[in-house]
């Protein structure tokens, strides 16, 4: 049998030299996949990790009630962090700091409070500025101690001044009780740390709080200072004299293995107990964090999309290489069709010759299955080193591995099943061929489609949830769709016979109605045609999926940031960072105020987001907010209706530097005034402006006003007094009646030195609601004249009620809104039960506002996951500052076109801002990330494997072609046809169905792309991306790709067709065939 | 009254095949002729030359020595235009192996050579009707070559080469592939055909009843000729 097949494959080189080339493509497809879901999963994740901030790796243990051995429970503690993190390096941070204590009152008897830490990577974690670092033991009287730059500066502190904190204000343990006294001995200031570290500190590095919330119920607001750090293991080896510790282990990740990262996870999981067992027996309260895990967890869940991708292309390029190797099988069984008749009239038996079809199939098989696998390490090198693989980090040589090697093997096993086939197929019955082709017949493409359907049903139905490992249905989906219209479209082949047939009885000649007739009656047609159309299909759909998903991660990243470019508003310098951002950008900015609210007593919607309010400065909606609107809306127009009062930009505004003045009167009481105003910016922002309370004794006092942190505010050129708040309080209580209805007329004048008057005269004024009214009759009103403006406020004071509450007087230069309007997310929408028109009560922080929904949009900008509601940032800061609340508003600033985004974010890090993000930067991340981009490899190979099998069939079946009329052709030439009529029969034969294959196939690609690819389109959590992807269908590439099947097949059968009239025709006739 | 020009003329037809040791001398030195009206049976064994002489004749191959006249055209000095034009409009062949297109039915397989000139397609169906009408398969128009016998087969060759009204008929063994008496009654369908549209015929055959119905017969053995 082996010597019987040797002397064939020797006369059948060619034709078995295209079975093994389809088999080898067709393998190769499938190790290339298998290595794309081993390999490659295996360096996005490596390289996933790599680009991980620091702090979505890292564990924490914070520990409270440490008693009087902090340094043990600390050891403890860092033992069981070292242990769950193994075998990964881990580097600790412990951060204890002590309870609050007093620091000497100020020169005006004002209470201040200060703290110690020991931080035992500080050199890490701050930059010293003077001095040196802390050294020194337990015991020792002086304790060295660095201290923050602002620290020093706000207490006057210089090198070697001592200082005394006082005892713990409640202690618990005997270590709290004594005062410490510190030298300083440098000062330093905070660096941004990896892990996000000052935020452990109690004043998160700022070094001051005017503010600091202190008491049992936090209602006390002192002064805080500090950290007063002591040398490493100071304060924990003190025993004692500890409120908190915290400590952060940060694993590096680096030469991470899989096995090794499996190990992380169980160790992370055993944490908790482990912590609980280490510190029983002691009173010591443990909390412990880790974000590895969540971390691993949302890049398996990328990892499951981008998996499921390979799949689907391995299931489709199983499928393409099959139809090939079927056709394959069919041509050459009909090759053999007369050895096989001799074989069987001299006797062999059906067994025989199916042995012998096994036999040499699995020779091939072997054949292709040996080279396969180095061919899918080349093609899996030369895959990821296209650019963009290559940039994410998955670039570099592969090793064979069991699955690549079991992939091949059990696709090769496969394939040679189906070059088996024809020979268990019984003889076919005498008559016609059919050229529908045996699916089509037994109806099973019915029942594909009928499994397509369902599968799209379940797909469009399914919830927006997180995939945990590779989705079965995002899987078999596409590919059920794509097989059911490939099989589908032959039912159209039926068709074109008959307008072929009509064609050729109608002609009165010969070279098309004989290129109708070869197409109408040869049922082999059936198979390059199925071929064509499910290679066409799926390289249409593969781009047009592409497509689809790239341009939704793009609306993804619009929708969450919301605008171009975006940055946090550190507390620092307020009233400049307008201006820096300005400069850093070149772009328009606008102030951002995103707060925490609720809606009456909906503070979280069912799906458990928490709901949050975005105002921006909406007369550039235009050009600032992104995110896709309903067709034929705009951001510009949906915000229309949100700053209905008008007078941004109105009030007093200052022409530079100026001494501001305060003079108050009151015809009763023994009053004080704390002025508080508010100013905006150049670019709209406001910031709150606190003074030393005045007294109200007829006298001009002058203003020494300072920013939330303390610092003195700098007047400059360009700000606008837009408000203010006067709080106004009792001197001397005794002597009021509570109950007293007496009311005392106060007045107040703000003088602003060479401030010019913006806007209407008549400002707004009134007193806040509450529980306690103590102003009535409230007033206000501005006036120009040569040295400036004076803003003039009156009230009816009621003297008793500054008992119960303090007065507090604001008053606006815009209209005080009556409502605040705003846009509602639909989900919010749904859950609140809102409508265009409906009043909310909304509280924002702890300030309820009265709002008006003035329309329903998909999502807010920069939440698109969450229920939000939309304002614009002037009205309001008017709402707000109406409703008597004065804290800063701005929390960030966002830009709209920034010239070069990538270095406005340097830019804006240098200036003080770092954290810039930018949606450009967002949408490369999406869809260029480590976790991402396999989605591109995995597209590249399912087009140049449909091209390939597709060109490899048709190959086949055109020189299948010559080999079995190659005598007909001879004929047809003796009968008088010329050598030109018949290649160009042979050509339109061939062309007529490549081009309806084509056609066929592009269409049904377009249909699997329209209906499939917005639902295989996830985010980047694998849930249901916001706003709902779009089918996307890229023309130019679609047309260079249908047109490049085209002239692929073209290339392949020109020559073919050239070749078969060319040939002896007498040497045809004369070996009639054989 | 002089005699009518030979429809066929061969002289000095030579044609090898390969070259060296494993040349195949497939005719050597050649010559014959045949008269218009004539049936002339080309008779010997198998590889005798017989398949290449029809071809050389009917210009589907071309001799390495020698000329070749049919109706007075050197078929020898044409170029592949001018040899389509000869096997379109002089010569009708009838080959080996019936060499019927598969996928056409009798009609459609008869109907090339009409094709071939563009005939109007009502004239082109109507001459199909009568040339299957001859050959005897008018009911057979619409089967294709697999659905008929050898015999029903070999009658469609044989209205195919005569749809275009051949001056010469040139058959390969017609009846190679039949029983005898079928055989015979194709050989007589071609001698009747032959008489009654006045065609001149030259048909290769080894079949001794075959050659009784001839008006002569040239015997070819080891590519030469003889009884020319």
């Amino acid at each position: 049998m082996l010597f019987f097949l040797a002397r064939r494959a020797r006369t059948q080189a060619g034709l078995l030299t295209a079975v093994l080339a389809v088999l080898l493509l067709g393998a190769t497809l499938l190790g290339t996949c298998a290595l794309l879901l081993t390999t490659g999963q295996d360096r996005a994740q490596h390289a996933a990790l790599q680009r991980t901030p620091a702090e979505r790796l890292s564990a924490e243990v914070r520990l409270t009630d440490l008693g009087d051995d902090p340094a043990g429970a600390t050891d403890a503690a860092a033992a069981v962090l070292r242990d769950a993190l193994a075998p990964l390096p881990t580097s600790t941070s412990t951060w204890a700091t002590s309870p609050v204590r007093d620091l000497p009152a100020d020169p005006a008897g004002t209470r201040r409070l200060g703290y110690l830490a020991d931080i035992d990577d500080l050199g890490t974690q701050a930059e010293l500025t003077g001095g040196r670092w802390p050294t020194g033991s337990t015991g020792r009287t002086p304790r060295e101690a660095v201290v923050p730059a602002t620290t020093a500066s706000r207490l006057g502190l210089a090198l070697g001044d001592q200082l005394t904190l006082g005892p713990d204000l409640e202690p618990t343990d005997p270590g709290d009780t004594a005062p410490v006294t510190v030298v300083v001995v440098g000062t330093f200031t905070p660096r941004s740390g990896p892990t996000g570290s000052w935020s452990r500190d109690l004043l998160g590095g700022t070094g001051f709080t005017p503010q600091y919330d202190y008491g049992v119920f936090s209602r006390i607001q002192l002064p805080a200072y500090g950290p007063f750090v002591l040398a490493p293991g100071s304060l924990l080896g003190a025993g004692g004299g500890v409120d908190r510790v915290s400590l952060v282990a940060a694993p590096d990740v680096t030469g991470a293995s899989p096995a090794d990262l499996t190990d992380v996870r169980a160790g992370i999981a055993a944490a908790r107990p482990a912590l609980r067992e280490a510190l029983a027996g002691s009173d010591t309260a443990s909390r412990f964090d880790a974000r590895l895990p969540g971390t691993l967890d949302t890049i398996a869940t990328q990892q499951a999309v981008t998996g499921s991708g390979v799949l689907v292309v391995a299931l489709v390029g199983l499928a393409l290489a099959g139809s090939a190797l079927g056709l394959a099988a069919r041509l050459s069984a009909g090759r053999r069709a007369g050895e096989l008749a001799l074989l069987t009239a001299r006797g062999a038996r059906r067994g025989r010759l199916v042995a012998q079809a096994v036999l040499e199939a699995t020779l091939l098989a072997l054949l292709a299955g040996a080279a396969a696998v180095p061919l899918s390490l080349l093609l899996f090198d030369a895959l990821v080193r296209l650019p963009r693989l290559a940039d994410a980090g998955l670039s570099g040589a592969a090793a064979v591995n069991p699955p690549l090697v079991l992939t091949v093997a059990a696709g090769v096993l496969v394939f040679s099943a189906v070059l088996v086939l024809p020979a268990l197929r019984p003889d076919p019955a005498p008559g016609r061929a059919s050229t529908r082709g045996a699916v089509v017949r037994s109806g099973a493409d019915l029942l594909l489609l009928a499994l397509a359907v369902l599968g799209w049903l379940q797909l469009h139905g399914r919830p927006g949830t997180a995939a945990t490992g590779a989705d079965p249905l995002l899987t078999t989906a596409p590919v059920l769709f794509l097989l059911a219209g490939a099989v589908l479209a032959l039912r159209a082949l039926p068709l074109l016979a008959r307008v072929a047939e009509r064609v050729a009885r109608r002609s009165r000649r010969l070279v098309v109605p004989l290129a109708a007739w070869e197409v109408a009656r040869r049922p082999q047609a059936t198979g390059v045609a199925f071929l064509l159309v499910l290679a066409t299909a799926a390289a249409t759909f593969g781009l047009a999926f592409t497509s689809t998903w790239r341009s939704s991660q793009a609306d993804q990243a619009d929708a969450l940031a919301g605008t171009a470019l975006s940055v946090a508003a550190p507390g620092a310098a307020p009233l400049t960072q307008g201006a820096a951002v300005v400069a850093a950008t070149g772009g328009t900015v606008s102030p951002v105020a995103v707060q925490p609210v609720s809606l009456g007593s909906v503070v979280r919607t069912g799906d458990g987001g928490s709901i949050s309010l975005l105002a921006v400065d909406t007369a550039q909606a235009a050009t600032l907010l992104r995110g896709r609107t309903p067709a034929g809306t705009s951001w510009a127009g949906l915000t229309a209706d949100l700053a209905p009062a008008g007078g941004a930009g109105d009030g007093l505004r200052l022409a530079g530097p100026a001494d501001l003045t305060v003079t108050g009167r009151s015809d009763r009481g023994v009053l004080t005034v704390r002025p508080t105003l508010l100013v905006t910016d150049a670019v709209g922002a406001q910031v709150p402006l606190t003074a030393t309370p005045v007294p109200l004794d007829g006298q001009p006092h002058g203003l020494t006003l300072a920013t939330d942190d303390g610092t003195a505010a700098a007047l400059t050129r360009g700000l606008t007094v837009v408000g203010a708040a006067f709080t106004l309080e009792l001197v001397d209580p005794d002597g009021i009646d509570a109950e007293s209805a007496a009311q005392a007329a106060v007045t107040l004048t703000l003088t602003v030195p060479g401030a010019a008057v913006v806007g209407r005269p008549g400002w707004s004024a009134g007193e806040p609601a509450g529980d306690v009214q103590v102003l009535t009759g409230t007033s206000a009103g501005v006036t120009a004249g040569p040295d400036g403006a004076v803003l003039s406020v009156g009230a009816d004071l009621t003297l008793g009620r500054l008992l119960l509450a303090d007065g507090q007087l604001v008053t606006t230069a815009a209209p005080a809104p009556a409502v605040l309007p705003v846009l509602v997310s639909a989900d919010l929408a749904e859950a609140a039960g809102a409508e265009p028109g409906d009043l909310l009560a909304v509280t924002v922080g702890t300030t309820p506002v009265r709002a008006e929904v003035t329309g329903v949009v998909p999502h807010v900008p920069s939440l698109p996951a969450a229920p939000g509601l939309l304002a614009d940032y002037p009205t309001l800061a008017a709402a707000l500052t109406a409703a008597g609340r004065t804290r800063p508003l701005t929390t960030g600033w966002w830009v709209a076109d920034p010239a070069d985004p990538a270095g406005a974010v340097s830019r804006l890090a240098a200036a003080g801002l770092p954290g810039a993000v930018t949606a450009e930067a967002l949408t490369g991340e999406l869809r260029d990330g480590p976790l991402r981009v396999g989605l591109l490899a995995t597209v590249a190979l399912l087009v140049g494997g449909a091209g390939a099998l597709a060109l490899a069939g048709t190959a086949l079946h055109v020189v299948a072609a010559l080999q079995e009329r190659s005598v007909e052709v001879a004929r047809l030439q003796g009968l008088g046809v010329s050598r030109r009529a018949l290649a160009g029969s042979l050509l339109l034969e061939h062309a007529t169905v490549t081009a309806v294959a084509v056609a066929l196939g592009g269409a049904v690609g377009a249909l699997a792309a329209w209906l499939l690819a917005p639902l295989m389109t996830v985010s980047a959590d694998g849930g249901r991306p916001v706003p709902d992807p779009l089918p996307r269908w890229p023309w130019p590439t679609e047309g260079l790709l249908l047109g490049g099947v085209l002239l692929g097949c073209a290339a392949v059968a020109v020559p073919v067709a050239a070749a078969l009239g060319r040939r002896a025709v007498a040497t045809h006739l004369r070996l009639g065939g054989s | 009254m002089t005699a009518p020009e030979p429809m066929v003329v061969v002289r000095g037809v030579d044609r090898t095949y390969g070259s060296g040791p494993a040349a195949v001398h497939a005719l050597r030195d050649v010559s014959f002729s045949v008269a218009p009206g004539e049936l002339v049976a080309l008779v010997g064994r198998s590889g005798s030359g017989k398949t290449t002489l029809l071809n050389v004749v009917g210009g589907l191959d071309r001799p390495d020595a020698g000329t070749v006249h049919v109706a007075g055209t050197e078929v020898t000095a044409l170029d592949e235009p001018g040899l389509v034009r000869l096997r379109r409009d002089v010569v009708g062949y009838v080959f080996q192996t019936f060499g019927l297109v598969p996928v056409l039915s009798a009609a459609e397989n008869v109907g090339v050579p009409l094709r071939l000139r563009g005939l109007p397609v009502a004239d082109r169906e109507h001459r199909v009707r009568l040339l299957l009408e001859l050959v005897g398969l008018a009911g057979h128009a619409g089967q294709r070559p697999g659905e008929m016998s050898g015999g029903q087969q070999q009658r469609v060759a044989i209205a195919r080469a005569l749809a275009g009204s051949p001056r010469l008929l040139i058959a390969d063994e017609p009846t190679g592939q039949l029983d005898s008496e079928t055989g015979l009654a194709v050989m007589a369908l071609i001698r009747a055909v032959v008489e009654a549209e006045g065609m001149t015929a030259v048909v290769s055959t080894h079949d001794p009843v075959m050659m009784a119905l001839a008006d002569r017969t040239i015997r070819v053995a080891d590519g030469r000729s003889a009884g020319a």
